[in-house]
């Protein structure tokens, strides 16, 4: 069989090449199968089965067959791409940056209770919400952060009430989400919380004692007690499914992923989000106390993640979100654009940050680097400047011109580039250059190892594992994905 | 494909901290060169310039010999890999670009413009 080759990258491991495609098909070759397929060498009679496979996955054609071959490949790298059509959906307020924890690696360096004047005032919160209908996007969800938001609860109450008023009009799908450390939240706040579906997001680092080690209340008290507490009060309210929670990593927890996993099935949580500590506020501040090098989150998280693939094994459907999400991109043909991991880098495109006094900027990393002395990033402030002048200026364009992962070093020739992203807040604040430095670059590290230990995973395809991943990437059961319900 | 470079003459100690990697112009160039350079550029001082009409040299600076002869082969090994992508990239990266043309502006007649592109 002659055949011609299709477009791909490689990268080398050890006893061979992975190579992928812009569809996302991937396939594993030896070093002597990638030097026969690249120098045309792989027979029909010989050699059938993997030019099958490489042909069923568009990695290469045979004469006559190309009109038929870049008609798929472009309907399936359309399909990979089309998170870039949702132009902003997601808008994230800064409600206040008044927090009643003081923790040490708070990335926004939260300001005391009483410092009234870092609250997002309610006419500030419209202006935004006009601003944030003039994207074309048809959903639009609104993320209340802070410090902690409950503290500015009337300016919730307007931000919603003013946004469903407009949604009239424009009739998008609307949706509300609170980041929350739950302590403060009260029986006042149940009725909007309840009749807006606004979906609560808060933080667990582990058992009480890893939890309150690094989560610590101004007043000194106990977070985790009243974490507890306020927990089953919202689900009472809204429902057992109603919290999720993400984790922040530390010295402190790093090494007892185990116990952190257990906690978060013991309180009924569906899943854990493993994230790295960010460089930017008290977090870079306290990093020579708090932090640790890129290998060693990565041998938590192998470690994490190999405990809950056990933990589903036994019979308990908990997910860890971060895993889900790349492997949905490595398995699927769907588009799953996610802010912080996606080419070209979704900050400002995908979603967008308002702070207190109406400033927009494409990250919340950004809002932090401001915080931190530095306006590169300011995209402009919704009193002074029109949607247009926002979304369409300079800083959203050198970032989505900077961030097409063609045009980046390493990552324009990385077979990881299909289910990898930019982020160019980082490498600016690491680099002084949005484009970044790969081979020094920590994000690039985390993201190469985390992807040799997933594809590693697969190329062994231990049906097992390979059952806990489907079920997690589809949102079903074991059972069901083994059909063992009858 | 590629004779090991341990075999090869490529590899010069000029001094106790410079190794000099010289490549023939003819096998490859200096895009691979420079995107290889790339990611070595923070662990010692790389300079690239021609030698004589026919070769470029890669000089390496660093004061720990054997990290430098080490250094020398990743840096031979990524030009390989890069001068192989931009030999595949001339096979297929008309193809590529058509692709993602059609994706976002779906070509009406792709068989004429596959003729036109691919030839």
């Amino acid at each position: 069989m002659s055949y011609k080759l299709l477009p791909f990258s490689f990268n080398r491991y050890d006893d061979g090449c992975f190579i992928s495609n812009m569809a996302g098909n991937f396939y594993f070759l030896n070093k002597s199968n990638f030097a026969k397929f690249i120098n045309r060498q792989f027979s029909l009679e010989n050699d059938s089965a993997i030019l099958h496979d490489l042909e069923s996955r568009h990695f290469l054609y045979r004469d006559g067959d190309l009109a038929t071959v870049v008609d798929l490949l472009a309907t399936k790298y359309r399909t990979r791409k089309h998170f870039i059509a949702d132009f902003t959906s997601l808008h994230m307020m800064v409600i206040t940056l008044r927090c009643n924890h003081k923790c040490e690696y708070c990335q926004v360096s939260s300001e005391e209770s009483d410092a009234f004047k870092y609250d997002m005032a309610p006419e500030t919160a419209k202006r935004i919400v006009e601003n944030i209908f003039q994207s074309p996007s048809p959903c639009i969800k609104i993320e209340f952060q802070g410090g902690e938001p409950l503290l500015n609860w009337d300016t919730i109450v307007a931000t919603v009430n003013y946004a469903k008023e407009l949604n009239k009009s424009y009739n998008k799908r609307l949706d509300f989400v609170i980041c929350t450390n739950l302590t403060l939240l009260e029986a006042k706040h149940f009725a909007l919380i309840k009749e807006n579906r606004i979906a609560i997001s808060t933080s667990l680092d582990g058992t009480r004692l890893l939890h309150d080690k690094q989560r610590v209340m101004r007043n000194c008290s106990s977070s985790y007690d009243l974490f507890r507490k306020k927990l089953d009060v919202a689900r009472e309210a809204f429902g057992t499914g109603s919290v999720d929670a993400l984790m922040t990593t530390t010295v402190t927890n790093i090494d007892q992923i185990d116990a952190v996993v257990d906690e978060y099935i013991s309180l009924g949580f569906r899943g854990i989000f493993f994230r790295a500590l960010n460089p930017y506020g008290d977090a870079s501040k306290n990093a020579p106390k708090l932090g640790y090098k890129v290998d060693k989150f990565v041998d938590a998280y192998k470690k994490g993640l190999d405990y809950i693939i056990k933990k589903n094994l036994e019979g308990r459907f908990f997910l860890e979100y971060y895993t889900t999400l790349l492997l949905r991109r490595i398995l699927t043909p769907f588009s799953t654009g996610f802010v912080d991991l996606q080419f070209p880098s979704g900050a400002g495109i995908s979603g967008a940050i308002y702070d207190y006094n109406g400033d927009v900027f494409p990250a919340d990393e950004a809002r932090m680097l401001k915080r931190m002395g530095d306006s590169k990033f300011l995209m402009g402030n919704v009193f002074r400047n029109t949607y247009r002048d926002i979304f369409n200026g300079s800083v959203i364009r050198e970032i989505a011109e900077k961030t097409c992962a063609e045009c980046m070093p390493e990552c324009s020739s990385c077979a990881y580039q299909p289910y990898c992203g930019a982020d160019p807040i980082r490498n600016y604040l690491e680099t002084n250059d949005i484009v970044g430095y790969r081979p020094l670059s920590d994000f690039c590290k985390k993201h190469m190892l985390i992807f040799d230990f997933l594809f590693e995973k697969i190329k062994n395809n231990n049906p097992d594992e390979m059952d806990v991943f489907w079920s997690w990437i589809t949102g079903r059961p074991l059972k069901d994905i083994r059909c063992e319900n009858n | 494909m590629f004779k090991p470079m341990e075999e090869s003459n490529l590899v010069t100690m000029i001094d106790d901290e410079t190794i000099l990697l010289k490549l023939s112009k003819e096998f490859y160039e200096k895009e691979a060169v420079f995107a290889s350079a790339h990611k070595f550029n923070k662990k010692c001082s790389v300079e690239i310039k021609p030698i004589e009409e026919k070769y470029v040299g890669i000089y390496l600076r660093l004061k720990d010999k054997k990290a430098l002869s080490d250094i020398a082969k990743d840096l031979y090994d990524g030009i390989i890999d890069h001068q192989l992508r931009r030999d595949l990239e001339k096979e297929f990266g008309a193809i590529r670009e058509l692709i993602v043309r059609h994706a976002f502006f779906p070509v009406s007649n792709l068989q004429n413009e596959i003729q036109s592109n691919t030839k």
